[in-house]
């Protein structure tokens, strides 16, 4: 076979998976892009219209924007960093269980696997102010006094972000026990010659060789934080300042039938998660010189 | 974003459904969409209508019993001019709405007897003085009240809110019971909520109003966030009802645990069924009301329209005829406890036997209002869910909520 044939053969290949691509990813997010510059709301479709650039000029000075950007960024950075602490914890010490791991693992995935509209269906029957078994639990311990309105104003966030540490830091675990077992032991065994503390030998054996693992952890729980919707919408359906770019966008998209200003703003969280995957994936070195 | 894509597959599964199963004879296939019916009394009228008409099919299309989910499922439906279905049941806030966009067509000249109809449900199904769509069963925001409780103390139930607040005080308080619950949480039932606590204190959100006289929209909105308000910092509301839908009140209410409440009827039967610990016990009333003002209810409840797209629209009507006939909803109103959107249908001696409570909604049903009736409405609720919410916990004061509720709305007026 020679270059030019292989070439073909590869090309036809390929072209099932390409047809998938450019489908299923090119295609919306090209089709998102131009309708960003449109007039375009389903429900007054007898006004539609090139926009040229003011559907962009109206993100600038859209305050909910903005606003929404920084709780989603919020959620983002506090979340994700709980879970990876968490989650590290865990896969340490499953690491080092011997016994009962099967049933330890399975237990431990438990919440991720929920779906997690049931799981979040959950959190908000046991979050419930005066009937919830939270708050019943802390009332019996003595530890409280008036109810602790968890979803209201003052803790709404807070509990949303334990609502998802408590779903996904199975995930996280997960990924970084994998990360664990690979790591041969013979590397272990010489500091153990050499005489390393626990400490050192977390920091100079562990925890880089982990390094490929925790940014892949990392890297999908923040594109998957920045886009939460289903948990925070039946939780709180976006009050108390907990309201994310997604729960705007598909209250502008589905609501108000407004795929105009909807595209921008996608197109907008596109480009954010994006540049954001592509810094944290230089910062953290996944793709080249790994090792 | 899950959701979403949710959303779209059952959407394309639906339209494969019915895709596939309108090829199967010579009939003439008519498609009717409505939220499930649990009670099966709407299947029921279905299959006898079928019966009764060779050559015509009717399909009953159950959808998912959640509004919002319903709703932009039909939006998807009807911007793609999906013709598969051809009755959509609405839900009285969608009439603007789906009429503008052209998705539903008038119906035809005396389709029906206006007269007939109760005011509320009537005024629901007209946009711009045409009718586009027929009341099917209707809804209206009551108070319940702990009957035992009241007759105890001697108090007669509250007409104002002044004597509401004692009763809270007196008979509440004491017995570590909450006061007062209702639908704080920020979702379209907050609306609702609000729009009854705006016109009990005799403000307003109709358009001329806001438009012409953004001051008196905006004195009376301030006035009503304060009563919300009161009902929060005296305790007579838990703050946990910031966070309340329906059934979270709801349950409250039916364990006991609260004095009044604020919700749809369906709860009558929920109070007097099995797991109530409050049979027997609770009464309906119409909602309080300041001084010298009356009360209203907010009108819930579902309309029948038919597509812009259907294939068979004679036939169709044919249909819808039927099901929101007299005899349909004497049906849906003893099986399944619907309240019929028919004047007379509230004195006959079938329905009430089986529904003795319709008797006492009647009187709430005297004075009923409609939310803003506009094809910006979903625009409109959350500016007012958001302003109205962001008091409630202290974020804005009412008189910033409500000058920045009326200025909102006023542009979206004039759009």
């Amino acid at each position: 076979m020679n270059a030019r044939q292989r070439a073909r053969l590869a090309f036809w290949l390929l072209a099932p998976a390409l047809t998938f691509v450019v489908v299923l990813g090119a295609f919306p997010v090209l089709s998102q892009f131009a309708l960003s510059f449109t007039k375009f709301n389903l429900k007054f479709a007898d006004e539609r219209g090139f926009a040229g650039l003011s559907n962009f000029a109206q993100l600038v000075s859209d305050g909910v924007f903005w606003q929404d950007l920084g709780h989603t960024a919020y959620f983002t950075v506090v979340s994700v960093g709980l879970e990876l602490v968490l989650g590290l914890a865990a896969a340490l010490v499953l690491n080092r269980v011997l016994r009962g791991r099967t049933a330890m693992n399975s237990s431990l995935m438990v919440p991720w696997a929920l779906p997690t509209v049931v799981a979040a269906t959950m959190w908000s029957l046991l979050l419930n102010d005066r009937i919830g078994l939270v708050n019943s639990v802390l009332e019996r311990l003595g530890l409280m006094g008036e109810p602790i309105v968890w979803l209201g104003p003052r803790l709404a966030m807070t509990s949303v972000i334990l609502a998802d540490v408590w779903k996904t830091t199975p995930f996280v675990a997960i990924i970084l026990l994998a990360g664990l077992k690979s790591i041969p032991n013979q590397y272990y065994e010489a500091a153990a010659l050499d005489g390393a503390g626990r400490w050192a030998v977390f920091r100079s054996i562990t925890l880089p060789l982990l390094k490929p693992f925790i940014a892949i952890a990392v890297l999908f729980r923040t594109m998957d934080a920045f886009r939460v919707f289903d948990l925070i919408w039946v939780l709180t359906g976006g009050a108390s300042r907990t309201e994310t770019l997604s729960i705007y966008i598909y209250r502008v998209l589905f609501r108000y039938g407004d795929l105009g200003y909807g595209s921008t703003m996608t197109v907008a969280l596109f480009v954010i998660v994006f540049v954001l995957s592509l810094g944290l994936i230089r910062f953290m070195r996944i793709s080249g010189e790994t090792r | 974003m899950r959701t979403m894509t949710a959303v779209a597959l059952c959407c394309l599964a639906a339209m494969s459904l019915v895709g596939c199963s309108s090829q199967e004879s010579g009939d003439i296939q008519i498609v009717f969409a409505a939220g499930n019916d649990p009670s099966g009394a709407t299947e029921a009228l279905v299959d006898e209508y079928n019966a009764a008409h060779p050559g015509v099919r009717v399909e009953f299309q159950a959808m998912p019993a959640n509004t919002d989910t319903q709703h932009d499922a039909y939006v998807t439906y009807l911007s793609a001019r999906e013709s598969s279905i051809d009755l959509y049941s609405l839900d009285v806030i969608w009439t603007a709405e789906f009429a503008r966009a052209g998705w539903i067509v008038a119906l035809p000249e005396g389709y029906i007897r206006t007269d007939e109809f109760l005011d509320g449900p009537l005024a629901s199904v007209t946009y711009k003085g045409t009718l586009y769509a027929v009341p099917w069963f209707t809804d209206a925001g009551v108070l319940y009240y702990r009957k035992d409780l009241l007759e105890e103390a001697g108090v007669p139930v509250p007409e104002t809110w002044t004597d509401f607040r004692r009763a809270c005080r007196e008979i509440a308080e004491p017995r570590g019971m909450d006061g007062f619950v209702w639908q704080g949480a920020r979702y379209e039932g907050l609306v609702c909520d609000f729009l009854e606590f705006l016109w009990s204190v005799g403000g307003t959100l109709d358009e001329a109003t806001v438009v012409e006289r953004p001051a008196d929209a905006e004195r009376g909105v301030t006035e009503a966030l304060g009563l919300m308000l009161s009902f929060l910092d005296s305790g007579i509301s838990p703050a946990g009802v910031l966070t309340y839908k329906e059934e979270d009140s709801r349950r409250l209410f039916t364990e006991g645990r609260a004095l009044f409440l604020r919700n749809w009827p369906y709860v009558w039967s929920v109070a007097e069924g099995e797991g109530s610990k409050i049979k027997g016990l609770a009464g309906i009333a119409p909602l309080p009301h300041v001084e010298g003002q009356t009360s209203y209810s907010t009108i819930g409840g579902w309309n029948i329209a038919l597509s812009t797209y259907s294939e068979h629209p004679d036939e169709a009507l044919d249909f819808l005829r039927f099901i929101t006939g007299e005899r349909s909803m004497k049906e849906r109103a003893i099986e399944g406890g619907y309240l019929p959107t028919l004047r007379r249908t509230y004195e006959d001696a079938d329905v009430l036997a089986a529904n003795p409570h319709f008797a006492s909604f009647s009187e709430v049903f005297q004075n009923t209002r409609n939310r803003p009736r506009s094809p910006h409405y979903p625009r409109m609720s959350d500016i007012i869910q958001e302003n109205v919410h962001r008091t409630l916990t202290y974020e804005i004061e009412p008189a910033t909520a409500a000058a920045d509720m009326v200025r909102e709305l006023a542009e979206i007026m004039a759009e």
